[in-house]
């Protein structure tokens, strides 16, 4: 089956949907956030401005396998819808390269993974981590005690180390995507079902009548997805000094 | 958060400079007017450095007298290479900073002398009506910031206008290559039949209309250009621009010409851009 993604395109995708039916002899479906996710194997046409839209990086996310075949208007793009001469047959000829032509260069992707760590001006995604792990160990011990009030406990630590929490995995599941194409894919479900066991253990706080003490998994699953995204920041940065050392100058 | 934060440096004669206006039900906007002028650059650029902070901020300042702002200084004093900053110039009255037919912001036709320079006076049309509280209505309408933000945030950026044209003709540059592969009576007519319900003369109107938007920016016929100077069309490239007679198309059949002007169009369109991006590196 053959898939394109837009959603600033519409026009340009009837006119595909024309060229594939009169001239390839094939269907071209429009794949939006509200499709179902495409069988495995499927072609996925996107345009090179649209290739990192959030929606769409969500959606090859969930797939297994999936030929992603990157269209545009310069010389140089694997399709060039503008000058090539025949495109039924730069169609052809891209579907049959072996291996797949790269649509996310490492480059990009790791510029990408820049932004996720650094931060679009805000806090480090690492040191928003540090903040909840600061206020969840703290408010952890402090229970532990039973001589701290739990209305304060609640308001000094636990509320801050939920608010920060939830910070990180609005940050984090927006980038979750490119995580795994930028060969991240295991850590990346490590760290997302360590959140799951944090949040979890952390809904337990609603139901308990007093302070409640962690589950002791708890706070290591937490030092877990820290020490990954500390061991990926580190490799980011090396990568970049190794390919682009003028940016260090 | 990331706030948007308009700045208009024009002649103003108020005292309480510079003062600082909200946007209808937009709490991330705002606006500052200010008069500023050449030998106050300091202060402006003081200003703007303290409300820069990682939001997004527009200055349109008026280029001749009395303000006499250099934009190319201005750029220079800020060291201006961040995407969060944007500076434009405006002068003699062109521009859509400035009021008229319920769009824009300062009505600048009033008389120095009495009070026709002040923030009361040039606002009026654009103030949200406050009865309860006349003398402290700071708030101005969403549509007209909004629509002095579109244009010189988005719209007077090359990419913004490359990315126009090929939504406008792309889809058609995609339909006349099927006309050129397919060949079959059937297939003809069947397609001919699709594509007339797609390219309906409304269709047509919005692409005339969209083309004339794009080239009121990218080449304007008398009004003075409003492009940044390393952006602005040689005379050779607007004569490229305009040489595809889009007025006369009425049909899918008509257009067959694109095919050699659209390519060349966004090739030139992109060279410009690229330059500029060499010589910022």
């Amino acid at each position: 089956m053959n898939y394109f993604f837009t959603v600033q395109y519409l026009n340009l995708y009837r006119s595909l949907d024309r060229y594939f039916r009169y001239v390839l002899n094939e269907k071209l479906t429009l794949l939006t956030e509200k499709s179902a996710i495409p069988e495995d194997n499927s072609k996925i046409y996107v345009l090179d401005t649209e290739k990192y839209d959030d929606r769409f990086l969500k959606i090859i996310s969930e797939m297994h396998k999936y030929h992603l075949i990157l269209l545009g208007i310069n010389e140089g793009d694997p399709i060039d819808l503008i000058h090539a001469t025949c495109l039924r047959n730069e169609i052809t000829r891209v579907l049959a390269s072996d291996p797949p032509v790269e649509v996310y260069k490492p480059d990009e992707l790791k510029d990408k993974l820049k932004l996720l760590f650094r931060g679009h001006g805000e806090q480090t995604l690492l040191g928003c981590l540090g903040e909840v792990y600061y206020y969840l160990w703290n408010y952890s011990e402090m229970a532990k005690t039973g001589s701290w009030p739990a209305e304060g406990l609640n308001e000094w630590f636990l509320m801050p180390g939920k608010r920060n929490l939830m910070e990180f995995t609005r940050r984090f599941t927006k980038y979750a995507p490119i995580l795994s194409l930028a060969g991240y894919s295991e850590e990346e479900k490590i760290i997302k079902r360590n959140l799951n066991l944090l949040n979890l253990d952390l809904l337990k706080t609603k139901e308990a009548n007093s302070l409640y003490i962690f589950n002791s998994e708890t706070l290591q699953s937490l030092q877990e997805i820290i020490t990954f995204l500390e061991k990926m920041a580190s490799e980011i940065d090396r990568k970049q000094d190794e390919t682009n050392p003028a940016d260090h100058r | 958060m990331e706030n948007k934060i308009l700045l208009i440096n024009w002649r103003f004669s108020d005292l309480n400079l510079p003062s600082i206006y909200k946007v209808e039900d937009d709490n991330s906007a705002k606006i500052i007017f200010s008069a500023y002028k050449n030998d106050d650059l300091e202060q402006f650029t003081s200003l703007v450095k303290k409300i820069l902070n990682n939001n997004k901020v527009l200055i349109l300042t008026h280029t001749n007298q009395p303000n006499n702002i250099s934009i190319d200084l201005l750029k220079t004093q800020l060291n201006n290479n961040s995407e969060k900053l944007k500076i434009r110039g405006f002068e003699g009255g062109f521009g859509k900073v400035y009021y008229s037919e319920g769009k824009g912001i300062i009505l600048a036709d009033g008389d120095p002398e009495n009070d026709g320079n002040t923030l009361l006076y040039c606002l009026q049309h654009a103030l949200v009506n406050d009865n309860d509280n006349d003398n402290d209505n700071d708030t101005i309408k969403k549509d007209n910031f909004d629509y002095v933000w579109n244009y010189y945030w988005d719209q007077l950026e090359l990419e913004y206008q490359k990315k126009k044209i090929i939504d406008l003709f792309l889809p058609l540059f995609i339909d006349i290559k099927i006309l050129n592969h397919i060949s079959a009576k059937e297939k003809n007519t069947a397609y001919l039949n699709e594509v007339k319900t797609e390219y309906t003369e409304s269709y047509f109107g919005k692409l005339k209309k969209g083309w004339k938007e794009i080239k009121n920016i990218l080449a304007p016929d008398q009004s003075p250009e409003v492009l940044e100077e390393q952006f602005q069309l040689t005379s050779e490239e607007k004569v490229l621009l305009s040489s595809s007679q889009l007025e006369e198309f009425s049909n899918i059949q008509s257009v067959s010409a694109l095919s050699e002007w659209f390519p060349q169009v966004v090739d030139m369109l992109n060279t410009k851009i690229d330059q500029d991006q060499s010589h910022i590196a």
